[in-house]
């Protein structure tokens, strides 16, 4: 046999010599102090304990800070009802976006991610937006059943021009960190948005500044372009590409695809006996290997 | 000319496989220790060190405070920094009632920990996998890379993509599809529901089954943080089925 890397990547025990530190000193008195049962205090934001040790790409990662970025997904977390307007239409627009890449119904099952054109780039990237003003403006019009909605963070464009936007003379763009005026949209007697194209303020995210606009056509979101989108340098560009999915159509076959072992979550004994990995291990006893 | 054994305890089951030892006694030594990593990190146990801590009752002095002890709660120290406080043990909801539970940090460690124990024995390819925690060494039975499915969030016995790759490796996947909501995000106290599953590889499963559990609570966001560690890769499914992934993962894809 050829020659192979060692497993020197697991670890032996050394690290278990060591003296008990400080730290968990005062962890153990912290726990000796909290009798079995008694609440925790509520979490807050910006503790010692969120130290920022390894943000990714800290050069780009200057909008949130991770936990104050993710507390406001959670229910309950007192996030306002446009935010969660936001997430919704920022997964919708995934899903077309992974839809408009070719990989929804009929697409292989497995592979590589197809690489999708730019505009499901950006609205794939806009699911990792926390909360995206001018997506939220966006959602609020396509949700609306009213004629009283505003466009936030968004300025509507006529519709008489809807694709003749450079984004050079797009008067949304803006600086990052900041979002255009708000405009008051144009939006029809029937609560439809009116046919045109939406420039979204430019937001800063982890990644970079991004930028979007939207084409509305009969009151449908027809299309998400890319006006900015953080590819300046190759670190950003990685992490924006993984931001585009693909989309499992269906399972793989263990059969078809002759594996050694599945990782799932955590099996319990009982789970264990319908799974998949039991039916490997079956299989081996069956075959003769055993210890 | 190899080993193969199915082990319940931990309350998991945990499949192990040696492929170049045929020596019963390495069997016997993995099975003992997980079942001694069972008596002392079960939260599930009366007596055992981690219902103990969580209860205040082990002083700095105490007999229970074992190198292996020391040895996890320095690393969920660790975690705790390195992922932004989202792998917190110390706020975690035991089922002993405290709120201190490793379980997160101890089945991959534990996995890792046997995975030295097999390479001390001489042996290099092998496969353990707790309950969807594995730890590869070497290559599998037909000389080649050890070759994995993730499970499919939807279908206990789907696939959702096959990895591959030689050993030393670790893969663990965090996913409510089976024990409904119980990883939880201690910085909102609450359960996290967002994604369906979040897999993590990189050279040690102890690590990559923290990291996972991180991931998971993260989301697709999470694949920025995680892709800055190094030797380190993930992919997350959402409830749509739709799958991120870092680049790093993407080479150990078969496509």
């Amino acid at each position: 046999m050829t020659s192979r890397p060692s497993n020197s990547g697991h670890r032996d025990n050394s690290e278990a010599r060591r003296p008990i530190d400080p730290l968990l000193f005062q962890r153990l008195e912290e726990l000796g102090n909290r009798r079995a049962g008694a609440p925790l205090p509520p979490p807050s934001p910006g503790s010692a304990k969120q130290t920022n040790a390894r943000t990714a790409n800290a050069k780009n990662t200057t909008a949130r800070t991770a936990p104050t970025k993710h507390a406001p997904n959670k229910p309950g977390a007192g996030r306002g009802a446009a935010g969660a307007q936001a997430d919704k239409l920022n997964a919708a627009l995934a899903r077309s976006a992974a839809a408009r890449a070719g990989v929804a119904t009929g697409a292989k099952p497995v592979g590589r991610r197809a690489k999708p054109a730019a505009s499901s780039k950006v609205a794939a990237l806009a699911l990792s937006v926390a909360t995206t003003a001018a997506l939220a403006g966006l959602f609020a019009h396509q949700d609306s059943t009213t004629d009283s909605v505003i466009l936030t963070g968004g300025t509507a464009l006529p519709a008489a021009d809807p694709t003749a936007v450079p984004a050079t003379t797009v008067p949304g763009a803006v600086a990052p960190n900041t979002v255009a005026p708000t405009t008051a949209a144009p939006v029809s007697a029937n609560g439809t948005i009116a046919d045109g194209t939406y420039v979204g303020g430019a937001s800063q995210n982890r990644f970079g500044t991004v930028q979007v606009q939207a084409v509305y056509s009969g009151g449908q979101l027809t299309d998400v372009q890319i006006l900015q989108y953080p590819d300046g340098d190759r670190r950003s560009l990685q992490i924006s590409q993984y931001a585009i999915p693909k989309l499992i159509t269906s399972a793989i076959s263990a059969q078809s695809a002759s594996i050694n072992g599945v990782s799932g979550a955590t099996y319990t004994s009982r789970s264990y006996a319908a799974s998949l990995q039991s039916a490997i291990d079956a299989a081996k006893s069956a075959s003769g290997v055993t210890g | 000319m190899s080993l193969h054994h199915v082990e319940s305890v931990m309350g998991t089951t945990i499949s192990i496989d040696v492929v170049d030892s045929h020596d019963r006694g390495l069997i016997d030594e993995l099975v003992a220790w997980f079942h001694e990593v069972d008596e002392v990190f079960s939260p599930y146990k009366e007596t055992s060190t981690v219902t103990r801590i969580g209860r205040g009752e082990v002083g700095p002095d105490d007999a229970d405070l074992t190198g292996d002890v020391i040895d996890v709660l320095h690393r969920c120290e660790r975690l705790l920094v390195e992922t932004d406080g989202v792998f917190d043990v110390w706020s975690m909801p035991s089922p002993n009632g405290t709120r201190f539970d490793p379980c997160g940090y101890v089945k991959g460690w534990s996995v890792e920990r046997a995975a030295a124990m097999i390479l001390a024995h001489g042996s290099q390819d092998f496969c353990i996998n707790a309950g969807g925690d594995i730890a590869l060494g070497g290559r599998n039975p037909d000389g080649k890379p050890w070759r994995l499915g993730i499970r499919h969030p939807d279908d206990p016995l789907g696939l959702a993509l096959v990895v591959e790759g030689e050993g030393p490796l670790g893969i663990a996947t965090s996913a409510s599809y089976e024990r409904g909501a119980h990883i939880y995000d201690p910085r909102v106290d609450q359960p996290s529901t967002d994604i369906a599953s979040a897999t993590v590889l990189g050279p040690s499963i102890a690590e990559a089954d923290a990291y996972a559990t991180t991931l998971y609570v993260m989301g697709v966001e999470g694949l920025a943080w995680l892709d800055a560690i190094p030797g380190y890769g993930g992919c997350v499914i959402t409830h749509d089925n739709e799958l991120f992934t870092t680049e790093r993962f993407d080479t150990y894809v078969v496509s």
